[in-house]
């Protein structure tokens, strides 16, 4: 399968929890705000529990839909490690934004 | 050129309870091979064993006397219908036809029921439609072998005869194995045709075999 057609379809998997995810990240970035860099390890927390509340919530109500992937020969793990590590990336980038303009 | 897919070895537990122990599978190109059985005989964990998406603690599967120890990540070896769709609701047909490289007309001449419906979403589909895309993409992409497990659920008579025909067109550049319960349209197209039946699989020729094994009733 040719590269943009695999960045195509993890595009597809992340939109299906992109808003709830973002919606946190905002909410994390809002909290950082307010409080200053001392809630960080807070922060690093309840988003890794909304991310593994994401992970379960998937893997347990749509995991009929991982045999599209499979099919088109996008492994499991491939589709959570670069959706979740990417998502993990945008948090981080927000909380660094955050913190540029506070200061 | 002609690729064979062989199973055997398989043992698959749960519990106490052994599910499947006997179990020799052979798969051929340009050969469409039935697989029938009662409710619970491991049809489908068979199935995703073959495929390799079900852990087990004992298989070998083969592809030209190759072991593959995790198929599924081959979709050029093997790809797999599941007893439910699968196709991501929100996808459009345009979407389904571009990931898995397929010509939207081709379908349109065997169904010219879906002529409108390029841009229609798979949730917006009836469920027998849903059905039949998610057979047509997995028989018509190319892949050495596939595997379909209950096709045939949610269709009609008119579009099982015609996924009939694609199997049977289809087969000429792969191998086929299918399992569904309107045994007389799996003995229709099939070449080889296996019962499962007490956690082993019986090579079967027709009905007559299908009542000594217990799958149907003797008349």
């Amino acid at each position: 399968m040719k590269f943009p057609a695999v960045i195509r379809l993890l595009l597809t998997f992340y939109k299906s929890f992109f808003f709830f995810s973002f919606l946190i990240t905002l909410a994390c970035a809002l909290l950082f705000w307010e409080y200053g860099p001392h809630i960080f390890k807070v922060l690093l927390w309840l988003k890794t529990a909304t991310l593994y509340l994401t992970f379960y919530f998937i893997r347990s109500y749509r995991q009929k839909e991982f045999y599209y992937y499979r099919n088109l020969g996008i492994r499991d793990f491939m589709l959570w490690s670069l959706t979740l590590g990417f998502d993990g990336c945008l948090f981080i980038f927000f909380i660094i934004l955050t913190h540029w303009w506070r200061s | 050129m002609t690729h064979t897919l062989t199973a055997d070895s398989i043992q698959l537990e749960f519990g106490m309870s052994s599910i499947l122990s006997d179990i020799y599978i052979q798969c051929r190109t340009g050969k469409i091979t039935g697989l029938l059985g009662r409710n619970g005989q491991g049809k489908t964990c068979l199935m995703r064993i073959v495929y390799g998406d079900l852990p087990c603690s004992s298989r070998s599967i083969r592809f030209d006397d190759t072991v593959v120890s995790q198929p599924y990540r081959r979709p050029d070896l093997v790809r797999y219908l599941p007893q439910f769709n699968f196709i991501p609701p929100s996808l459009t047909l345009k979407r389904v036809f571009t990931d898995f490289n397929l010509e939207f007309n081709e379908l349109e001449n065997i169904f010219p029921e879906f002529r409108p419906s390029w841009r229609s979403r798979i949730k917006d589909l009836s469920g027998g439609e849903r059905r039949l895309i998610n057979i047509y993409i997995i028989a018509r992409s190319p892949s050495r072998f596939i595997l379909l497990d209950e096709p045939f659920s949610h269709l009609s008579p008119l579009q099982i005869e015609k996924i009939k025909a694609l199997l049977t067109e289809e087969k000429q550049n792969k191998g086929i194995l299918i399992t569904d319960h309107l045994y007389q349209d799996i003995l229709d197209i099939s070449d080889k045709l296996y019962v499962l039946s007490n956690g082993g699989t019986r090579p079967a020729k027709g009905t007559e075999d299908l009542e000594t094994f217990g799958y149907i009733r003797a008349s």
